[in-house]
């Protein structure tokens, strides 16, 4: 299809004329009436928008941060630290390109009364450290203030870039904090500059990393929730390239491992795992049903024998037997189904021979009707990232993990057991 | 046949029509534009909705209920009194109340409506907004987002011919913005983005949390009378704060009155965070967009909640200019309804204007991928991105990555995250391949979103040729037959107080609502009004029953000049 004859225009006109073109026919081919020719339509009119312009690459500016050495040890309080070695700063000047040379079009447009509108007359004494959103204006864009905020967004991209190259430093939350805040990233232009300018320099600490991520996870997670990265690259953006995927997987990981430490298991979970009620079950959780249901019904079955209990301790006894069995079988049902075996033809095999529960509930096979996508397929960085992340975690000792875990149990829980443990020890003394 | 549209608000409803050439907000039984999206159930089990209802939040919070709008699409119930309903029954009580006023107003049946939802309302919540209409008995073929339908609103009204400006919606529930152009007759959205749980009732939150913590109370053990009262007092201190640089609460706790004033600075201190959660809608819609920030003509503000000179001030600063807000920000959504309810219908007066839309969330299913060791499934591959003009349509092909693999599984996910579990499931389908090597056997997956939601997602197996379909519809098909009977059923068992009772109900309920809320010898005052208007009521004659509603509503007004602005 040739997008020029679609919308009957030259090739190469501008962008107006395709515009013009397209609105025009737009009306023969409303995309009430007319979907199928109006997904024509736009088809050739991006195509034909494609052509205007290269895509324009992310504005980037660079910035050559002064030697460590010579600064001050405190690089993170870089508002009071430019001023004291404004001239110096000055000199050494990273260069912000285009994308704050150009002069902002609010400049020059004389309709912007400001003042006037903004009721409150308090504000020439704004401060503009505290986030004072009542009494600050938004920026007045004359030159000289341009110029100004120029040169403090400077300052704080280079004090961003000390901060990077310093290993000691780079995961100190606190450090950052008032850099990611500062008020001058307010401006979401500024912001999206910073944002877009810090983006390559982690990548760039990120290779330079000899073994693991040289990012604390916290870190990374902070950067992404101020300036979202992933999310920006994770949908729209078909191809990534490799160092690109390798941050996101590193901030999925970290956001992964954060969500982990904050699940807790409480008593919809204690349900769960007994009677599988909701929601697929792990192989983890199947065993710990299992366990704590095999454990409970021995433990009621010598019970009721030694002291063949009688009248309504008996009775409930029973009851609780009876439903400990029932949770078992929930279980290998639940277990059973997630496999994609009919549960009913699961219970008949069962029924007749009583050993296929143990298959059931351990070795079923993995389901398979998964779907590849072959845009992932070629990139080796999975599996290094997978690796480095997944793994270490892996290899962290089994007792740490196990604390972990336990830790997340609702507390309840744990009372309850005990509680049940010293009934049953009273009722075996009696 | 009238259609009407219809802004279904999280704090307020409106409705309103297209009649010469202009759209015009049809007022309710009580003479006001705004219905308070607030249902409550009396002690003989009759449904008041409306301002009627909103008085009875303070004074029978256990039988009254609002802000459902945020429950939309989730399983949770509301109990009024001994019943409970759904979020959807309750919003259709609204939408039954919003087309009796209109049907009233307008002398014609009323039938069919344009309903707005936040841009960022994901399936499930348009699917129950949907429902909810069908349950009102309203004919609703197509949801316009609420940034949409203001920017409708203004784009009609404007004269100029090439302007791009960004519509921040900012209403009681939700967040949405979007970023239109308007060129010749051509109204295009060029990206939507939002949060659709973040909105003005959320800073009144707030702001009841830093109350109590001056108050040094503790907001959980207030009693639901007491917090209703708490936070009626913060809500109306949010709108004063506006004007006034410092205002104080006077709220009756625990039996006694207690005094607090609260100043621009203590609220935009409690809200802080709420505006920061502002700034990530924004840059996204505008980075999505492609656009700079110079390339805007005009920052636009709509929804209620964007009255607070804190909001306009944040989004100011964020784009350096001062946002606009010709049109009163809480009519233009139901305003841009009734423009959309026209167009659909091709007036005459607005023959020419073209609207296109784009889907606010990428679209796209679950895949796994290949590793040394085992693989590792739960990716989200995009097939329709975000912000892709509808409606559309995009194929791509995938792949079996199991040996002998018999059938591929096909979950449909909308949401941007890389991981699907951070995104939201909205359909499945299975289909079967041949057995063959791991990659042998591949599908074409075809999606194609229409302009009015559905999506219809296609498999194509490449070496059998079957074709497998899913169509995945917000319209109201979902609801199987039989549970849309039993609902309607249940709605019909609902009983309703004649529309021209409202004026009365109101006057007693907000008696009642200041009698809760008042202390010692005003409270018996309070009383004796109430029974002086009991007996009027009772007598049964509709004349004398007027006369002491007036008599009544005078009082009150007196006594709430006196007590100050509550």
């Amino acid at each position: 299809m040739n997008p020029w004859q679609v919308l009957g225009v030259e090739p190469g006109s501008d962008r107006r004329t395709i515009k013009r073109a397209y609105t025009r026919l737009l009306k023969d081919v409303h995309p009430e009436d007319h979907p199928d020719e109006f997904m024509q339509l736009r088809q050739a009119y991006e195509r034909a928008v494609k052509t205007l312009d290269a895509p324009a690459g992310p504005m980037a500016f660079t910035v050559e941060p002064e030697s460590a050495g010579a600064e001050s040890p405190e690089p993170f309080d870089w508002n009071q630290q430019g001023d004291a070695s404004s001239t110096d700063t000055r000199q050494a000047s990273p260069v912000i390109e285009d994308a704050w040379s150009v002069p902002l079009p609010e400049a020059d447009s004389p309709v912007v009364p400001i003042t006037d509108t903004w009721s409150d007359p308090g504000t020439d004494g704004a401060n503009r450290q505290g986030a004072d959103a009542w009494n600050e204006p938004p920026p007045r864009l004359v030159e000289d203030e341009v110029q100004d905020r120029q040169e403090t967004l400077n300052r704080l991209v280079s004090a961003m870039a000390r901060l990077l190259d310093d290993p000691d430093r780079r995961n100190d939350l606190a450090r950052w904090e008032p850099l990611l805040m500062a008020p001058e990233l307010n401006d979401f232009q500024a912001s999206t500059a910073v944002g877009s300018w810090l983006l390559p320099q982690v990548i760039r600490v990120l290779q330079s990393g000899q073994k693991g991520c040289p990012f604390a996870p916290q870190v990374l997670i902070r950067f992404d929730d101020r300036f979202q990265w992933s999310s920006d690259h994770s949908g729209t953006m078909p191809v990534i390239d490799d160092q690109m995927l390798r941050l996101c997987l590193l901030i999925e990981a970290a956001k992964e491992q954060r969500d982990r430490s904050r699940e807790r298991m409480g008593w919809a979970w204690l349900a769960n795992t007994l009677f599988a009620l909701t929601g697929r079950l792990s192989r983890i959780e199947c065993l710990v049903g299992c366990g704590v249901t095999l454990g409970v019904l021995a433990l009621l079955t010598g019970l009721t024998v030694a002291t063949s209990m009688p009248g309504w301790t008996g009775m409930a006894a029973i009851v609780v037997m009876l439903l400990m069995a029932y949770s078992l079988i929930s279980l290998a049902i639940k277990r059973v189904r997630d496999a994609g075996i009919n549960p009913v033809l699961a219970f008949v095999v069962g029924a007749i021979f009583p050993g296929a529960w143990l298959f059931f509930l351990f070795a079923t096979p993995k389901e398979n009707h998964r779907v590849e996508d072959p845009r992932l397929r070629y990139s080796q960085v999975y599996d290094r990232t997978y690796r480095e992340h997944y793994v270490a975690d892996g290899k962290r000792s089994l007792l740490a993990r196990l604390r972990e875990r336990l830790s997340g149990i609702h507390p309840g829980i744990y009372l309850t057991l005990a509680g049940l443990w010293a009934a049953t020890a009273v009722l075996l003394s009696l | 046949m009238a259609v009407v549209g219809i802004d279904l608000g999280t704090t307020n409803s409106l409705v309103s029509v297209w009649r010469d050439g202009e759209s015009r907000i049809i007022p309710n039984s009580l003479g006001e534009l705004l219905t308070p999206s607030v249902v409550s159930v009396d002690d003989r089990g009759m449904v008041l909705v409306g301002r009627v209802a909103k008085d009875r939040l303070v004074s029978h919070p256990e039988q009254t209920a609002s802000q459902f709008k945020r429950l939309m699409g989730s399983n949770e119930k509301v109990t009024l009194g001994n019943r409970t309903f759904s979020p959807e029954e309750l919003s259709a009580l609204v939408l039954k109340q919003l087309k009796a006023d209109a049907e009233s107003d307008l002398g014609e049946p009323v039938e069919e409506a344009i309903i707005s939802v936040p841009a960022y309302f994901n399936n499930n919540q348009r699917t129950a907004t949907l429902h909810a209409a069908q349950l009102a008995g309203l004919d609703v073929e197509r949801l316009i987002n609420e940034p949409t339908a203001a920017a409708l609103a203004y784009g009609i009204q404007e004269a100029e011919d090439e302007r791009n400006f960004i519509v921040v919606d900012l209403g009681g529930g939700t967040l949405d913005v979007s970023i239109l152009e308007k060129f010749d007759d051509l109204l295009e959205v060029h990206a939507t983005s939002g949060d659709s749980f973040l909105g003005g009732e959320d800073f009144t939150f707030a702001m009841v949390g830093a109350v109590c913590g001056k108050l040094s109370m503790d907001r959980q053990a207030l009693s639901r009378e007491e917090r209703a009262h708490l936070y009626r007092l913060c809500d109306q201190a949010k709108k004063a704060l506006a004007d006034e640089p410092m205002v104080e609460i006077a709220a009756k706790l625990g039996g006694g009155e207690h005094r607090v004033s609260f100043s621009r600075e203590d609220f935009s201190q409690c809200c802080a965070d709420l505006l920061e959660r502002i700034r990530g809608p924004l840059e996204r819609s505008v980075k999505d967009s492609g656009m700079g920030r110079g390339d805007f003509d005009d920052v636009i503000l709509v929804g209620g909640a964007s009255r607070m000179p804190l909001v306009k001030n944040f989004v100011g600063r964020l784009f350096g200019r001062i946002p606009s807000a010709t049109i009163d920000p809480d009519l233009v959504v139901a305003m841009g309804a009734a423009v959309q309810a026209a167009l659909k219908k091709r007036n005459q007066a607005l023959r020419d204007t073209v609207l296109t839309d784009v889907c606010p969330f990428s679209l796209g299913i679950e895949t796994a991928h290949r590793m040394e060791q085992g693989h590792r499934t739960g990716f989200f591959s995009v097939l329709i991105p975000r912000n892709t003009v509808i409606p559309a349509s995009r194929v791509d092909r995938f792949f079996t990555i199991d040996d002998n693999q018999t059938d591929l599984q096909v979950v449909v996910y909308q949401g941007e995250q890389r991981l699907v579990k951070n995104n939201i499931r909205i359909g499945e389908l299975s289909v079967k391949v041949p057995r063959a090597k791991a990659g042998e056997e591949s599908v074409d997956i075809r999606f194609t979103y229409d302009i009015n939601g559905i999506l219809e997602v296609q498999v194509d197996v490449v070496s059998t040729g079957v074709r497998e379909t899913l169509v995945i519809q917000n319209t109201t098909n979902n609801l199987d037959d039989a549970e849309l009977a039993s609902l309607l059923k249940n709605m019909e068992k609902l009983k309703f107080h004649p529309r021209e009772d409202s004026a009365n109900i109101a006057v007693m309920n907000e008696a009642e609502r200041m009698w809760s809320e008042a202390l010692g010898e005003e409270r018996d005052y309070i009383e004796q009004i109430i029974r002086y208007l009991e007996d009027a009521l009772d007598s049964q004659d509709p004349q004398r029953a007027e006369e002491a509603r007036g008599v009544v509503a005078d009082r009150l007004e007196e006594l709430k000049t006196r007590r100050g602005r509550w």
